[in-house]
C-alpha cells in the first residue's frame, strides 16, 4: 500500500515537471516561430491547458510537503489543545470544500464538454477536469496527513 | 457579500490556511445566493489559471529557481556585493537594483518577488538577515518593477480605461526610479538600525569590480538580451518568463556547465512545488471576486464617493485611501479590472489627468500584494522565506511608507509623472 | 410580484457604443415591465470569458452575453458560417442571413439540444478592416504581414486565405505586439480600432470590410423557462429592437472614429475588394462550408 502511494507521489511530481517543461517549452517556440512567420497559433492554448494541471498537481505537491501558509498570531496563544481542535476543524472544512469541487466539477465537466479549446479542437473540459481530479488528491493527502498526525498523538500520550 | 466577508475573516483571523480562507468564505457567496449553481464555483477555480498574463508568475519562477541552480545567481550576487560590499544592507540594495533592472523586462511584480526571494533569500539569511526583513525587502522592491515599462498593470488599466499605452509607459519611468531611490534610502537606515553591516569598509576597487563583472557577464546579459528581445518585437513581455528559463538553461548547460540532469530535475520539482502554493491562492480568490462582481460592490463604492468630494486633490486621496484598501484583499488584475471604468470617470469630471491616475492607480493597486491580509507576494516571500506573513508584514512598514511617499509626491506633482509622456508624445 | 435580474456581460468596455444599446435594452424592458425585470450590464468580461459566460448561462445563472457565431458553433458548427469573411456586404445583408429558415434551425438546435436561448442575432459591431503599417491594397500585399486575429479556425483560416499570416494574441497584446514588432498589424473594426488606441502605432486602414461582425444575446434556457410568459415576449422584443437602432448608432460611431484616426495621422486605403472576395474563397473550401452558403444564398434568392 506504501509503495503504490509512494509511485503515485513520484509520477504526479513527475508529470507537473513534464508539464511545466513543455507549457515553457511552447511559449518560447511560439514566439521564435512568430518571429520567424511561421506561428504556432496552437502553443498558447496548449500552454493554458497544461498550466491548469501543473497548478493544481503543483498544490498538491506542495501540501503533501507543508501546510500551506495561515495568519497565526492569535492562534498561537490559545491553550494546545484549542489549537489542535481548530487545526482538525479546518481541515475537515476543506475536505467538505474540496468535495464540493469534486461533486460539481465532475458534472460541469461533462455537461459543457462542447466547449473547445478553439485552436485546438479539443474540449476545455480537459482543462475543468484538473480541478475536482486534484481534489480528490489533495483530499487523500490532507487524510493521511490528519491520520499521521493522530498516529503521532497517540504516541505521544502512551 | 456581508456575510462572505466576515466569514473569511473568521477563517482567516483563526488560522485557516489563507488560500482555502479565500476559497471557501467565496463559496459561502454561492450558498447564499439563490440561482447561483456550485459549478460556477469550480469555473472560476479553473479560470484563474486560464490567462496567458498569469503566465508569467509560474515561468518566472521557473526562471528565478534555474539562475540559482545555474550558476548564475552565484555569480550574479558576487558582483554585486563587490558594487554595493561598502553600503549597509548590500544584499536588501541588490534586490531593489535588481527590480529595477528586471523592470525593464518583466511586467510581474508578483513574478519578481518570488524570482529573487528564491535567488537571494538564502544568502540574506545566510548573512543574518531576519527572514521577515528579507521577506519584506523582496516583495515590496518588486513594486518597482510593476511600474517601469513594460507593465503588466498598466496595460491593463490603459485598454479598459482607453488610456494611451504609450503615455502610460513612459509616465512609469520616473516614479519607478524614485521608488528605486526611495527604497535604497529606507534600506539604508533599516538595514544600519539592524546591524547589517556593510561587508567591506573600503569602496571596491575597480580591478575587483572588473573581475566579479567579467565572470557575471551572462547573468547581466540576460535582462538586456530580454530587453533586446523584447524591443525587438521578438517576445512579448508575457513571453519573456518563457526565454528567461530557456536562456538560464543553456547557460547553465552550455557555459558554466554546472546545470545536471539531476539537479535539472530538483529545480523542476522546486518550480511546480512553489508555483502550486501561489497559484492555487490566486486560483481560489477568483471564487470570491465572483461574488464581488456578481453583487456590483465596485458600483456602490463609487456612488458613495462621488457624494463626498469635488475637490480634485481630496478626491483623490479618498480614491488612494480606497484602493489602498481594496488592493489589500483583492487581486490586482481583478482590482484594475473592475475599478478603472468605475473610478476613471469620476476622477477625470474633476480634471485629473488619466495618465497620472494611472500610474498612481497601478502603483496603489499592486501595493495590495505585499499587504495583509490578501498579499499574494506578501504569502509568497514568507513561504519562500520560511517566515510568518505577519512578520513580514511588519517588516514592510517602513517600506511602504516609502513608497506611499512616491505615490504622494506623484499625485501633489502631477508633472513628476507627465513630463517625460509629454515629452515624447508632446501634451 | 417578484423582481427578475438579469446580468447582461460582455468583454467590451463600458465606452462601447454597443453597450449603449445594451442600456437601452435594460430601459426599455424596466419600463414595459414595470420594473419588474431588471438588467444590469457588466462590460469588461467582469463575470467571465464570453466562453465563461455561456457556460455559467448553461448552468442556470441568471446572465446573458454578447456573442459572436464562432462561439456558438461550439455548439451547432453551422452557425459558425455567419462568422466568415463575405458572407454578407452589410448589415442588412447580415439581418437577412439571421431571417433565413436555416438560421431558424441553429437556433432551434441551440435550445433543444444545448441550452442556449439566443433573445436576438441582430446585433452589429460594423465591418472589420486590416490595420497595418504599409498600404494594402491586394491579398498579395498581405503576404507575409503578421495580422493579430482571434484564434478560432474561421479567424485564423479566414485572414491567411486572404494573404496574411494569422497570429493568435490576445486584444489587449496588440498594441504592444505592434509596438515593439512582435507583429505587424491586426484585423478589427473601428469601434475596437480606436478604443484601444491602435492609431498611436497603425498608419494604414485598409477597408476590406472583410468580416461583418454580427452578434448575437443569448440566456440559458433554464433561467429563462423561469421567467412569465409575458416577459420572456417582452424580453425577446426589446432585445431586438434595441440592437436595430443600435446598429445604426455603431454605424454612425464607426465613420466618426474613421475621421477622428485619419486626423490623428491614419491613412484610408481603398483595396480591391473582388480581389480579397475571391481570395477568401479557400476558407469556404477548407473549413467546409461552401456547400451550406448556397444553401443560404439559394434561400435569399441570390
Ligand atoms: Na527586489
Ligand atoms: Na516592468
Amino acid at each position: 500500500m506504501k509503495k503504490i502511494y509512494s509511485t503515485f507521489c513520484r509520477l504526479e511530481e513527475v508529470i507537473a515537471s513534464i508539464f511545466l517543461s513543455i507549457v515553457t517549452l511552447m511559449v518560447f517556440l511560439s514566439a521564435v516561430a512568430r518571429t520567424i512567420k511561421y506561428p504556432i497559433n496552437w502553443a498558447q492554448d496548449v500552454a493554458l491547458l497544461l498550466f491548469a494541471w501543473v497548478v493544481f498537481l503543483g498544490a498538491d505537491v506542495a501540501l503533501r510537503e507543508a501546510d500551506f501558509v495561515s495568519v497565526d498570531m492569535f492562534v498561537a496563544k490559545l491553550p494546545k489543545k484549542l489549537q489542535n481542535i481548530l487545526y482538525f476543524l479546518w481541515y475537515f472544512i476543506i475536505l467538505v470544500f474540496l468535495g464540493i469541487l469534486i461533486r460539481y466539477g465532475v458534472p460541469l465537466s461533462l455537461e459543457n464538454s462542447k466547449r473547445l479549446f478553439q485552436t485546438l479542437g479539443i474540449s476545455y473540459s480537459w482543462a475543468t477536469m484538473s480541478v475536482p481530479v486534484c481534489s480528490a488528491f489533495m483530499m487523500l493527502t490532507i487524510i493521511l496527513k490528519l491520520l499521521n498526525k493522530i498516529k503521532r498523538r497517540k504516541q505521544v500520550d502512551s | 457579500m456581508g456575510l462572505v466577508v466576515v466569514v473569511f475573516f473568521i477563517f482567516l483571523l483563526l488560522g485557516m490556511p489563507v488560500a482555502f480562507a479565500i476559497g471557501i468564505s467565496g463559496t459561502v457567496f454561492f450558498a447564499t445566493t439563490p440561482g447561483l449553481p456550485y459549478t460556477i464555483v469550480v469555473q472560476n477555480v479553473v479560470r484563474s489559471t486560464q490567462s496567458f498574463t498569469l503566465l508569467a508568475i509560474p515561468l518566472f519562477i521557473f526562471a528565478g529557481n534555474l539562475m540559482n541552480n545555474t550558476g548564475l545567481t552565484t555569480r550574479l550576487i558576487k558582483l554585486a556585493n563587490s558594487l554595493t560590499g561598502h553600503m549597509y544592507g548590500n544584499l536588501a540594495q541588490v534586490s531593489c537594483v535588481l527590480s529595477t533592472m528586471m523592470g525593464g523586462v518583466s511586467g510581474s511584480a508578483n513574478a519578481d518577488a518570488a524570482m529573487q526571494c528564491r535567488v537571494l533569500g538564502p544568502s540574506m539569511t545566510k548573512r543574518g538577515y531576519r527572514k521577515g526583513y528579507s521577506a519584506a525587502v523582496n516583495g515590496v522592491t518588486s513594486l518597482i518593477t510593476a511600474t517601469i515599462p513594460p507593465s503588466m498593470g498598466l496595460i491593463i488599466y490603459g485598454s479598459v480605461g482607453e488610456v494611451s499605452i504609450g503615455r502610460l509607459f513612459a509616465a512609469g519611468i520616473v516614479p519607478g526610479i524614485m521608488m528605486m531611490i526611495a527604497l535604497m534610502i529606507t534600506i539604508r537606515y533599516t538595514a544600519k538600525k539592524n546591524g547589517y553591516m556593510p561587508e567591506s569598509k573600503e569602496k571596491p576597487s575597480l580591478g575587483d569590480v572588473g573581475k566579479a563583472f567579467l565572470e557575471s557577464i551572462w547573468a547581466l546579459m540576460f535582462p538586456i538580451i530580454l530587453l533586446f528581445g523584447i524591443r525587438m518585437g521578438i517576445l512579448t513581455p508575457s513571453e519573456s518568463g518563457a526565454f528567461a528559463a530557456v536562456y538560464a538553461i543553456f547557460v547553465g548547460v552550455f557555459i558554466y556547465k554546472e546545470l545536471t540532469w539531476e539537479r535539472f530535475k530538483l529545480t523542476l520539482k522546486d518550480s511546480i512545488r512553489d508555483i502550486g502554493i501561489i497559484m492555487i491562492l490566486v486560483a481560489l480568490s477568483g471564487i470570491f471576486g465572483y461574488g464581488i462582481v456578481y453583487d456590483r460592490i465596485p458600483q456602490q463604492m463609487a456612488e458613495i464617493l462621488t457624494g463626498i468630494t469635488s475637490d480634485p486633490i481630496m478626491l483623490m486621496f479618498i480614491v488612494v485611501s480606497m484602493l489602498v484598501f481594496s488592493g489589500m484583499f483583492v487581486e490586482t488584475t481583478v482590482v484594475t479590472l473592475l475599478l478603472t471604468p468605475i473610478l476613471l470617470p469620476v476622477v477625470t469630471r474633476v480634471g485629473i489627468d488619466p495618465v497620472q491616475f494611472g500610474v498612481v492607480m497601478m502603483s496603489i493597486v499592486t501595493m495590495g500584494i505585499i499587504t495583509p491580509p490578501v498579499g499574494i507576494a506578501l504569502y509568497t516571500t514568507s513561504n519562500i522565506m520560511g517566515c510568518k506573513p505577519q512578520e513580514t508584514a511588519k517588516e514592510s512598514i517602513p517600506f511602504i511608507i516609502a513608497i506611499l511617499g512616491v505615490i504622494t509626491l506623484c499625485i501633489l506633482f502631477p508633472n513628476l509623472v507627465l513630463f517625460i509622456p509629454n515629452m515624447i508624445f508632446g501634451k | 410580484d417578484e423582481v427578475y435580474t438579469l446580468k447582461m456581460s460582455t468583454q467590451l468596455n463600458e465606452s462601447s457604443p454597443m453597450v449603449q444599446g445594451f442600456n437601452d435594452w435594460a430601459d426599455r424592458v424596466k419600463e414595459r415591465t414595470n420594473g419588474k425585470v431588471i438588467i444590469e450590464i457588466f462590460p469588461s468580461a467582469q463575470l467571465g470569458s464570453d466562453e465563461d459566460v455561456i457556460e455559467q448561462a448553461i448552468q442556470g445563472v441568471n446572465v446573458a452575453v454578447l456573442t459572436d457565431g464562432g462561439r456558438m458553433a461550439n455548439y451547432v458548427n453551422d452557425i459558425g458560417i455567419i462568422g466568415m469573411p463575405y458572407i454578407a456586404a452589410n448589415y442588412d445583408e447580415l439581418l437577412a442571413i439571421t431571417e433565413t429558415s436555416v438560421f431558424d434551425e441553429w437556433v432551434d438546435e441551440l435550445s433543444k439540444e444545448n441550452g442556449i436561448r439566443v433573445l436576438s442575432f441582430n446585433w452589429y459591431d460594423g465591418p472589420r478592416h486590416f490595420l497595418t503599417n504599409k498600404p494594402i491594397t491586394t491579398p498579395a500585399d498581405l503576404s507575409g504581414v503578421r495580422v493579430r486575429t482571434p484564434g478560432a479556425p474561421v479567424w485564423s483560416e479566414s485572414v491567411a486565405a486572404m494573404g496574411a499570416t494569422p497570429i493568435a494574441m490576445g486584444w489587449t497584446e496588440t498594441y504592444n505586439g505592434v509596438q515593439s514588432r512582435a507583429i505587424d498589424g491586426a484585423e478589427a473594426q473601428h469601434t475596437a480600432t480606436y478604443g484601444q488606441r491602435l492609431f498611436e502605432v497603425l498608419s494604414y486602414i485598409n477597408k476590406t470590410e472583410h468580416f461583418q461582425l454580427a452578434n448575437g444575446i443569448i440566456v440559458g434556457e433554464k433561467w429563462f423557462n423561469t421567467l412569465p410568459e409575458e416577459y420572456q415576449t417582452i424580453l425577446v422584443e426589446e432585445c431586438r429592437a434595441a440592437a436595430a437602432s443600435n446598429a445604426r448608432l455603431v454605424e454612425q460611431i464607426a465613420d466618426e472614429y474613421e475621421d477622428k484616426m485619419v486626423e490623428e495621422g491614419m491613412t484610408v486605403i481603398e483595396v480591391d475588394k473582388e480581389a480579397f472576395r475571391k481570395a477568401a474563397e479557400a476558407a469556404y473550401d477548407k473549413l467546409g462550408f461552401s456547400d451550406l452558403r448556397n444553401r443560404i444564398y439559394e434561400e435569399l434568392g441570390k
